[in-house]
């Protein structure tokens, strides 16, 4: 067998020729053995390059030994014998040498790459961070296990928030379909009763007797009012589900075209004062639906006075974090409030007022409410009773 | 196979509702025929007929309510608009949602109009009158224009 035909078939050999191979070498590298072998499987099979190279000379290399020992066993063959073995062993030790040598090159890395932003990490989240200069051993592993450990436990908590969060949005949107559907399927009914109340009223038994009429005339005004209560809760799930356009607004604008949207303005009983307003960061038709309804309810419940005033302006203050932020408001000097029920003022279908004093739903201030959250700002209000009330929001600032 | 002619076809689940609109469709003055499908189901048994054998109801226009049970109007809208016969029938949905959404697959799918239910009776009564004006007393008097 020719040496070319031999390194043409080094694969298939290797299983033949391996027992005598390790016979040969079991001697001399027995105590390389542990920490060698091992090793040299791993190197075998790896796929870099250069190693897979010095694999295939250390099996040319077994199988010139192969052929000396097959041949004529003379001194000149123990020599060859020798000289592979003092040649594979050489090679051993230089790719034994190379793999320890990337080992600590892969560990100097690892901790110039990795250790080094985990110690400024947990410097930053003020946590002790081990130091780069001290014992690069046993102190260091256990701080990376530690810290590894660590962030397990924030990814994990951050995991855990995020996925709180999603159920929650999850929660908020069904509630909105919900309050969606039901009011659809609350309106049928109540078009029926309506409907047929207002037939039952032309028919002529009917227009004849007074008392027939009372009852029906008190049936559709319940339905309406009914109606509504439904609106109010559609056009809240409304403000719930569609997405806010937020854009640079001129309040001042806006707060003119109510006024005359709403005939107020026109109203020779309402004396009105429009400060100068600062442009503000907002939907524009969300902030015309705060201003209508708060608007509509300064005249409703100053209708009474003898002029009716509404002031609609705007002071300097601060927000929740102590930064400066504009203050919205809307006051009237009609019959005001307690302000220890102020806090009930934005809740659904509240009313501080008689239905015979004041028609209305208690739907309006909510909606406000839930409008000015959305628009990332914030409402209350201040009431004496007699003398009026003021409604203060917050906007995101509008000045560039 | 017969075919059976009406001015209009009421395609709607709630009884009351039914009743409703015809009281509005009475006091609307209309003096025409109704036919009525208590569901979507109903509705495609009686344009398209069952096995192919039975007799098929040829309405001038279908007033279509959305949300039915079994099939419901936008699968009516669907059926309809998927064979010859009734690809280019008259069919108005009317419903009480007015949701974005419900208008824009009921115009994909290829209705005729969208009305939405109003609560008030007189709309409703107003509504109705001008659906049958327009689809029925057009078709009356043009009595070839609609594609058979």
């Amino acid at each position: 067998m020719s040496a070319e035909a031999r390194a043409g078939s080094i694969g298939p050999a290797v299983g033949s020729r391996s027992n005598g191979v390790r016979r040969l070498l079991g001697s001399r590298i027995s105590g390389w053995r542990h920490s060698l072998s091992a090793r040299f499987i791993v190197l075998s099979v790896a796929t870099n390059a250069a190693r897979l190279l010095v694999a295939v000379a250390i099996l040319r290399l077994a199988g010139d030994i192969h052929a000396a020992v097959a041949g004529d066993m003379s001194a000149g063959a123990g020599r060859a014998i020798h000289e592979a073995v003092d040649r594979i062993l050489l090679i051993l030790l230089l790719v034994v040498l190379a793999h320890v040598l990337a080992d600590f090159l892969a560990f100097r890395l690892g901790r110039d790459l990795i250790s080094r932003p985990v110690a400024r990490l947990l410097a930053a989240t003020g946590a002790s961070a081990p130091d780069a200069a001290g014992d690069p051993g046993g102190s260091r592993v256990d701080a990376l296990t530690e810290t590894l450990n660590r962030f397990r436990t924030t990814r994990e908590a951050a995991d855990e928030i995020a996925r709180l969060n999603e159920e929650l949005q999850d929660q908020i949107r069904d509630l909105d379909s919900f309050t969606y559907s039901v009011s659809h399927d609350l309106r049928a009914p109540l078009r029926a009763i309506d409907g047929f109340a207002q037939l039952l009223e032309e028919r002529p038994a009917t227009t004849t007797d007074p008392e027939s009429r009372a009852y029906l005339t008190t049936i559709r005004q319940s339905a309406r009012h009914m109606n509504g209560l439904i609106e109010g809760l559609l056009q809240l799930s409304r403000i719930g589900r569609e997405a806010v356009q937020p854009e640079v607004v001129e309040p001042a604008d806006m707060v003119r075209a109510v006024l005359e949207e709403h005939g107020i303005a026109t109203d020779p009983g309402v004396e009105i004062l429009v400060d100068p307003l600062p442009p503000c960061v907002a939907d524009p038709l969300l902030l015309r639906q705060v201003y209508a309804n708060l608007l509509e309810n300064a005249r409703k419940f100053s209708r009474d006075r003898r002029p009716a005033r509404i002031h609609i302006g705007a002071e300097a203050g601060l927000d929740e974090n102590g930064d400066p932020r504009m203050h919205y408001f809307v006051r009237d000097n009609g019959v005001g409030f307690d302000n220890r029920h102020a806090p009930r003022l934005f809740g659904m279908f509240q009313r501080l007022h008689r239905a015979d004093e004041f028609e209305g739903t208690g739907v309006g201030l909510a909606i406000v409410h839930r409008i000015i959250d959305r628009l990332g700002g914030r409402i209350w209000a201040h009431g004496e009773v007699g003398v009026g009330a003021t409604f203060w929001f917050t906007l995101p600032s509008g000045a560039p | 196979m017969t075919e059976r002619l009406v001015d209009v076809l009421l395609v709607d689940d709630n009884p009351t509702d039914i009743a409703l609109i015809m009281a509005a469709i009475r006091q609307s003055g209309f003096d025409g025929t109704v036919s009525r499908a208590r569901d979507g189901l109903e509705a495609i048994e009686l344009l398209h007929g069952t096995d192919g054998h039975a007799d098929t109801l040829r309405p001038r226009v279908v007033v279509l309510d959305l949300k039915m049970p079994r099939v419901d109007g936008f699968d009516v809208l669907r059926q309809a608009r998927a064979q010859e016969s009734t690809a280019w029938l008259p069919i108005v949905v009317l419903t009480s949602s007015d949701l974005e959404s419900d208008v824009a697959t009921s115009y994909q799918l290829g209705t005729s109009g969208y009305v939405v239910k109003p609560t008030s009776f007189d709309l409703l009564s107003h509504r109705i009158r001008a659906i049958l004006d327009y689809w029925v007393k057009a078709n009356r008097s043009h009595p070839g224009w609609m594609p058979r």
